[in-house]
């Protein structure tokens, strides 16, 4: 079972190698969008996540939770949490 | 929290009340994902007819989607070639030419008879007193009717039912990776069907022959790739819809126990306004802002996406008296459940013949069918809301 700052980090670095930024600029509550995420690019990392965790995921999640923190939280609580 | 939950289960099973607080709270809303989200009938009318805003949102959006996934190694070039004529997501010039070339050659609209057969047939193969109406009538009515029109052979209209049902996600707004690369699969399957069919000559009489001839005679005729886009996009508009309309007015006519009203009251053509009025099968439409624009005190911007909450506008309080309560009696009633303006729906006559014969048939020939179960399940798709299943007891 995954934690949520794994979760967290994970996201980060495919936000990271999608966007050509460095990890630590990407932080905990800045939004997807102004890093560059798009509904093109949302798509395939969506599917990233999908695959890494094994869920399924809403494909308006990036939307309803844009940052790394929100992201990260909702997948624990939604999939992981006791 | 954002009030547009379009993929929220809840909310497909009954989007009225998430396009009623909408409505009431901000009719033009700023959705999370950045379009803006349009639910008052009179700015959803003024949008379809205006010609400041655009039809080729989705298609761009799918046509650079594809070239992303391209450098990711995966395939989506199938979905591009069987979308390039869907005369839905183009914009005029290109619009106005191809949709002039389908209205001029669809020659036989008397479709009565070819319907009641239809129905006869279903209706005739039914397995027991129990049954899945979805999978038994409506779910292949629309099939086997558009089958007929086109002039394909009538017994592919179930692999065509199959194929359009994954097709339509073509027209889906919120789509994830699985439904593209399922997509791109159906889209290859009708690509393929259909380059079969023409090569080897085998439709019969029927709009896609007439289209194949009057495209040989034209000055600048369509290429094999182009008509068979075209001939998909007829089948896969035409029939998801009607799949989707005829099961869900069946399924509220039921739900509210309207039967015997319906049968006394005699005026299908009355009926079925009210439920496309009611809950029409496409929700939701896309459009493109072209310029910079106010919309009832809202700055839009050029480029901006609008979603038109069709079935929202028809319920609106300030357009229809009492909108949430079925009425067979409103006059008149003037529904977008077809849309408004040059991309008036083509087949508007096919989805009333074929709805109102079904419902005739079944409030004639089963008074007393009922569903089976109360709560039903829908698809995953909210711009062409449509039932998994329709279980009745037809006696």
């Amino acid at each position: 079972m995954p934690k949520q700052s794994e979760i967290a980090y994970f996201i980060t670095s495919l936000i990271a190698k999608e966007t050509g930024l460095k990890e630590t600029d990407i932080t905990a509550d800045g939004s997807f969008f102004e890093y560059g995420l798009d509904s093109i690019s949302a798509i395939f990392l969506l599917e990233q996540v999908c695959e890494r965790y094994n869920i399924e995921l809403s494909p308006l999640y990036f939307w309803d939770y844009p940052t790394v923190d929100a992201f990260s939280k909702q997948i624990y609580k939604e999939n992981f949490a006791l | 929290m954002s009030l547009w939950k379009p993929l929220d289960p809840e909310n497909i099973a009954n989007p009225y009340e998430m396009y009623r607080v909408l409505r009431e709270t901000a009719p033009i809303y700023k959705a999370q994902t950045g379009e803006w989200i349009l639910t008052g009938y009179e700015d959803v009318r003024h949008v379809l007819t205006s010609k400041l805003f655009l039809s080729g949102n989705r298609m761009n959006w799918i046509k650079k989607e594809q070239s992303y996934l391209a450098n990711k190694g995966i395939d989506l070039k199938a979905i591009i070639a069987a979308m390039d004529k869907f005369i839905l997501q183009l914009d005029p010039p290109a619009h106005t030419k191809l949709r002039k070339f389908i209205l001029e050659n669809w020659k036989n609209k008397d479709v009565e008879h070819i319907i009641n057969q239809n129905i006869e047939r279903a209706t005739n193969d039914f397995s027991g007193n129990t049954i899945d109406l979805q999978e038994e009538l409506t779910g292949k009515l629309p099939a086997m009717n558009a089958a007929a029109i086109l002039g394909l052979p009538s017994n592919d209209y179930a692999k065509l039912h199959e194929m359009a049902s994954h097709m339509i996600i073509a027209l889906d707004l919120y789509v994830n990776l699985k439904d593209l690369v399922r997509l791109n699969e159906a889209a290859q399957e009708f690509i393929d069907y259909f380059k079969q069919l023409i090569r080897s000559k085998q439709y019969n009489d029927g709009l896609l022959a007439s289209l194949i001839e009057a495209n040989e005679h034209s000055a600048e005729p369509l290429n094999e790739r182009e008509l068979i886009s075209l001939a998909i996009f007829i089948f896969v508009a035409g029939e998801e819809t009607s799949v989707s309309f005829v099961s869900s007015g069946l399924y509220n006519l039921l739900k509210y126990d309207m039967f015997k009203e319906v049968a006394s009251f005699d005026n299908y053509p009355a009926v079925v306004e009210e439920l496309l009025r009611y809950d029409p099968p496409v929700q939701l439409l896309g459009r493109l802002a072209s310029k910079d624009c106010v919309i009832n005190g809202t700055q839009i911007t050029a480029g901006d996406t609008l979603t038109l909450a069709i079935a929202a506008a028809n319920r609106d309080p300030a357009h229809c008296d009492q909108p949430d309560k079925i009425n067979f009696h409103r006059d008149p009633n003037r529904h977008l459940a077809f849309g408004q303006g040059i991309h008036y729906c083509l087949g508007d006559w096919l989805a009333r013949q074929t709805s109102q014969l079904a419902f005739r048939h079944c409030v004639v020939h089963y008074p007393n069918m009922r569903l089976t179960e109360q709560s039903v399940e829908w698809n995953k798709n909210l711009a062409i809301r449509s039932l998994k299943s329709l279980k009745v007891q037809l006696t």
